[in-house]
Order: C-alpha cells, then structure tokens, then sequence
C-alpha cells in the first residue's frame, strides 16, 4: 500500500462527503484507519469494501458493502456517522 | 485475552460453565482497534467471573456464521454456552460494563 493510494483514496471520500452534505470523521485516526482498510481490502479483494463489514465471498452480495455502502445515508440520519465512522453528519 | 478459533470454539464457549464473552474483530476496523483495549481491561476486573475471548473474523467465518455476524465490532455473551446477548459497534467501559452485570 503506498502513501499516494491512501491520500487519493482519503480525497476521493472527502469529495464524496462534501458532495453528499456530510464531513470525514474529524478524527484523523480514524479516517486514517478506515482508508488503510478499504485499500486492505481492495488489494484482496478487488473492492474498496467496508473493513467493518463482513464479507459473505458472494459478489452480487458484497456490492452492498463497497464504501460507500448502501447503508450508510440511513445510519447517518439516525445515528450521525456511518457505522465504521468514516463519514459524518456535516455541520 | 485468550484467542478463539473455528478450532475451539466448541471447547471454549459450549463447554464453559462460566459465562463467556466474545470479542469479534477485524485486524482492519478502526472501531474494532478502539474497543480492544476496553474489552481487554475489563477481563481483567471480570477475572475469575467471565471468560473474555477475541476472535479475528477474517480468519474465523464459520464461528461468525454460527452467531449471524455481519458487522464489526460485534461482542457476544454467552451463559452456559447459549447466546445470551450481543452488541454491535464500539461502546464505551461504563456502558458495556453495565450490559454485563445486566446479563450475568
């Protein structure tokens, strides 16, 4: 994994995250973590998928878990983050 | 913390008088990174009362299939090697400690 897969990885979320009205986690760490995981995955896998998810190994299925999930505009309404935190309810 | 396994899991949690509490991670889940070390602080202060367990679920699907794991951090509680309980995402000590003494 190399330094420019993460940041443009860690940019492509921001943009995303803008565009959508919501923010990164303002903890560095974390987002940090979480890119260093989906690039974990994506050299595995293939995907950029969610490293707090489990993967079933079904394709069709696992689609559902590519950051950002298909999950993530519900939890952040209810909850105010995605449920691995990377993204945020914006201000 | 001792580490499950596929391989042990029937020995260590079914087998178990005591209650057990299971920690299921990835190596790569920020939120699993940050309830480790809670968890492991707590099997100290639970010693001799509860059995705490970590079990990478990377390496262990089968065991995460038996509990119908889809996401990570997940902890489950088992009482005489049933589930009694279980939570999904990071919590904080007080709170977790609260869901135990609640359960056991």
């Amino acid at each position: 994994m190399e330094e420019k897969d993460i940041e443009e990885l860690r940019k492509k979320s921001d943009e995303y995250a803008k565009s959508k009205g919501y923010k990164l986690n303002p903890n560095e760490t974390i987002v940090l973590g979480i890119t260093k995981g989906l690039l974990v995955r994506k050299e595995n896998f293939g995907e950029i998928y969610c490293p707090c998810r489990k993967m079933t190994g079904n394709k069709e299925e696992d689609k559902k878990i590519i950051c950002p999930c298909i999950y993530h505009e519900d939890e952040i309404a209810k909850d105010g983050h995605c449920f691995c935190n990377l993204f945020v309810k914006g201000d | 913390m001792n580490i499950l396994t596929d391989d042990t899991f029937e020995s260590a949690v079914k087998g178990n008088s005591k209650p057990v509490l299971v920690d299921i991670f990835t190596e790569w889940c920020p939120p699993c990174k940050m309830l480790g070390p809670i968890v492991e602080k707590l099997s100290e202060e639970y010693a001799g009362k509860v059995d705490f367990y970590k079990m990478d679920l990377d390496q262990n699907p089968k065991t995460g299939d038996l509990f119908g794991v889809d996401r990570i951090p997940t902890v489950v509680l088992f009482i005489n090697g049933e589930i009694k309980d279980k939570f999904v995402g990071l919590k904080q000590e007080e709170e977790i400690k609260n869901w135990i003494n609640s359960n056991i």
